[in-house]
């Protein structure tokens, strides 16, 4: 889940120091970085009147300029929208291994962890954030939410999605990843540690957990989790774009992709976007591809809302061709790998690459994580599954606990509008709406950002005592 | 509990017997000062911070999985995959199984060598300076771009990059400011491997050089060519200010150079949440050199 591609926003803004903004070098890494996130990235999203959910507009202008809900999915927030995090950013990125794990050679350079710790120098509270499906902690949209809370005065901890490859291959228990219950347990796990770490290091006056997309769907488990066995003691839980259900998320991107949908291959739909941004390359005066050159791409994008969602669900595809095939070869289960002919770590992957990009979210679904759970648990249904991957079964603590917050949009993409539905009426004005701004599209504009510090503080009472962190962003982001 | 940031350093007392500085030179000698203690309190926190990977004990985490086999298989010897999305990421590749070899060679190179100076490079030297080094460098790159940009009969990109050159070693003091973009002269990127793609030379096979990474077999002749021009360049520069002989001036520009190309570089090895980084990377390089020569 991290459609755009806003890398560029949240690394450190070039200051406007006597030298200006140095040219970014060449090779095809910044369009690696850019692509992958695009590609690599969905999770991705309805429009009704504002009725019962608290006003997310009060007070400042929400002005987000982009009306269709599937371009702010995908490019975001225009650079000179962007809100700014302060320099410098004091991230360290860390590990943390199992000991003793098992782990194949062709993962030997995920065997540990990555995560990031943002801390303060004095007392703070702590802000876990979790990030969305395939995402990792240094994901854009991770980088943003770690600066934006870390100037907020608050310690932060930014964990990758059990989702992502990483996640799978070093903490996972029972390596088979996208089922809620398992997931958030792993995570659960994962952040005791993590808390424990964190406080012998500096001192912790309370504990917060928020996460965006599916992260924010982990954020309430995890929450509902604590409630029960009492580690952490969330005091707020901030849902940002949360998807309502994973699968009915999930099978709105399959359906996206279909070739009925589509009206042709998703390799078409590829190549199309590809060529253009090719062929836009060819024609910019300049090279580099940084946020402004996305934002006039954005522009300048030739593509009917069939093949936006195609884009969608196509990022969603590659994600879910990164599960499976991790999946599978942590298990040797045979899916996509032959049983007998496990890959080392120096041979060509692309036939896997090529048979789990073809098989989705609900096939792997039908043919592989209901199997796997039924073997352990044999009176599960598929009905079952897919409820416990929703917010459902905590819809009683979701509706009635005093901590729970939730961000988002009327128009986000993911959502149906039986989803939406559900998100107000479970938390009436506890959930903030944006009318615009697509499935996270909006994250870092500024009253979107602003909103999620002010849900925060309302609890912890600002910890960044002058409140004057935030500045409002609309400055210099795209100012050469 | 505010949050440290340089304004909020204790400002350094001036000494009562100071002799008065200008004022510039004060200001200069503070703002060094404060970077040089963040950065030496950052890398020294990041240092305790990052060594190794910590390890956390949990048994039932480092116990293998219950062996599971799935139902069904679409292991690709049974069948091939239609065409797809993923299907147009293929590109050939004959050296691959050394390329792969070299590829993970790089990372570890990146991961012990490169990214520790860097990582102390961006702790010490903050983004003004920084940005101030690259500019420097770029600048001199400008000749074997221009040359290059002459080599394809290029001769918009020619005078731009000569304007480019001209003002930013005059008005942008030796190439330390780029004032030629804020005149919309734009940095122009080609290189000895687009010139000879231009010339109709074909691409050949795909390989993972040491250390610089992804290239092919006439980018590399490329780079030779490049690199055989940027020395050229240097030695004259050496020689017109009297450094013929000061290897180790040479060896300390070199080495400034890596280390500024690698920190401008965002890239980290198999840190992009895919099996299929190589894949990708890949097909991105070979695409974006089409796109290179094409422009």
């Amino acid at each position: 889940m991290k459609p755009a591609q806003n890398h560029h926003a949240v690394r450190q803004p070039v200051p406007a120091g006597p030298a200006g903004p140095v040219r970014p070098r060449g090779l095809a890494l910044h369009l690696l970085v850019v692509l992958l996130l695009c590609a690599v990235a969905p999770f991705a999203h309805g429009d009704e009147a504002l009725a019962g959910v608290s006003a997310a507009t009060d007070g400042t202008a929400y002005a987000f300029p982009e009306a269709d809900p599937l371009r702010a999915t995908v490019f975001g927030t225009p650079p000179g929208l962007q809100h700014q995090t302060r320099l410098p950013a004091h991230d360290v990125r860390r590990e943390v291994r199992i000991e003793g794990r098992e782990v194949p050679d062709i993962f030997w350079y995920d065997r540990s962890l990555r995560y990031t710790l943002a801390l303060q120098r004095g007392p703070a509270p702590l802000v876990f954030i979790i990030a969305g499906t395939g995402a990792g902690d240094n994901a854009g949209k991770m980088r943003f939410l770690t600066r934006l809370f870390h100037d907020a005065g608050y310690h932060c901890v930014a964990l990758p999605s059990p989702t992502h490859m990483n996640f799978m291959v070093s903490m996972s228990h029972t390596r088979v990843a996208g089922y809620v219950p398992d997931d958030v347990a792993d995570l659960y796990r994962v952040m005791r540690w993590m808390l424990e770490e964190v406080r012998s290091r500096v001192e912790v006056t309370g504990t917060a957990v928020t996460g965006y997309s599916l992260g924010g769907l982990h954020a309430a488990y995890l929450a509902k989790m604590d409630e029960e066995r009492g580690d952490f003691g969330f005091r707020r839980v901030l849902m940002i774009n949360p998807p309502a259900s994973l699968f009915d998320s999930a099978s709105r991107f399959d359906a996206w992709l279909s070739p009925e949908a589509l009206g042709g291959t998703s390799a078409d739909l590829f190549d199309r976007f590809f060529d253009q941004f090719a062929d836009f390359y060819r024609k910019s005066e300049r090279v580099g591809f940084d946020d402004e050159f996305l934002y006039r791409f954005s522009q300048k994008v030739e593509a009917s809302p069939t093949e936006m969602r195609g884009v969608i669900g196509l990022s969603f595809r590659l994600t879910a061709a990164t599960m499976i095939f991790t999946s599978d070869a942590l298990h040797r289960s045979g899916y996509v790998i032959p049983k007998d002919a496990q890959p080392g770590p120096f041979d060509d992957l692309m036939p896997y690459f090529k048979a789990a990009a073809g098989l989705g979210f609900t096939t792997y679904l039908d043919e592989y994580m209901l199997p796997f759970l039924l073997q352990r648990q044999p009176d599960l249904t598929r009905e079952a599954v897919i409820r416990a991957c929703s917010l459902e079964p905590i819809t009683g603590f979701l509706a009635h606990s005093p901590k729970i917050r939730a961000i988002g949009n009327a128009d986000d993409p993911i959502l149906t509008a039986g989803n939406l539905a559900y998100l107000k009426s479970t938390l009436g004005d506890r959930l903030t709406l944006f009318p615009t701004g697509g499935h996270c599209g909006n994250l870092n504009y500024g009253p979107f950002a602003t909103r999620m510090v002010d849900l925060m503080n309302a609890e912890y009472g600002n910890p960044r005592a002058s409140g004057t962190a935030m500045n409002s962003g609309l400055a210099d982001g795209g100012a050469r | 509990m505010t949050a440290w940031t340089p304004s909020a350093l204790p400002a350094t007392p001036p000494a009562q017997d100071a002799v008065v500085r200008p004022a510039a030179r004060h200001l200069l000698s503070r703002l060094v000062l404060t970077h040089l203690v963040r950065g030496l309190t950052i890398a020294m926190l990041a240092a305790g911070l990052a060594g190794c990977a910590a390890t956390m004990e949990n048994p039932a985490g480092a116990a293998p999985p219950p062996p599971f086999t799935a139902p069904v298989t679409h292991a690709p010897e049974h069948k091939a995959p239609p065409r797809d999305a993923a299907t147009q990421v293929e590109r050939d590749d004959p050296l691959e199984a050394y390329n792969r070899r070299m590829y993970a060679f790089n990372a570890r190179l990146d991961r012990y060598v490169f990214l520790p100076v860097v990582d102390l490079y961006e702790t010490v030297v903050p983004q003004p300076f920084r940005n101030g080094i690259g500019n420097v460098f770029d600048n001199v790159g400008e000749i074997p771009t221009f040359a290059n940009c002459l080599l394809q009969g290029r001769f918009d990109k020619s005078a731009i990059t000569l304007g480019r050159f001209a003002l930013n070693t005059t008005f942008g003091l030796l190439g330390l400011f780029d004032v030629a973009e804020g005149a919309g002269l734009y940095a122009q990127d080609e290189d000895f491997g687009q010139t000879l793609g231009v010339w109709g030379v074909p691409a050949g096979p795909y390989v993972i050089l040491p250390v610089l990474g992804p290239s092919t077999v006439r980018d590399t002749a490329g780079y030779a060519g490049d690199f055989g021009l940027r020395y050229m360049v240097y030695d004259t520069l050496y020689e017109e200010t009297g450094n013929a002989d000061a290897t180790a001036l040479r060896w300390g520009v070199t080495a400034l150079e890596a280390v500024d190309t690698r920190s401008r570089i965002p890239l980290r090895y198999y840190d992009a949440g895919t099996p299929f980084e190589y894949e990708w990377l890949r097909f991105l390089y070979l695409e974006k050199r089409k796109a290179d020569i094409a422009r």
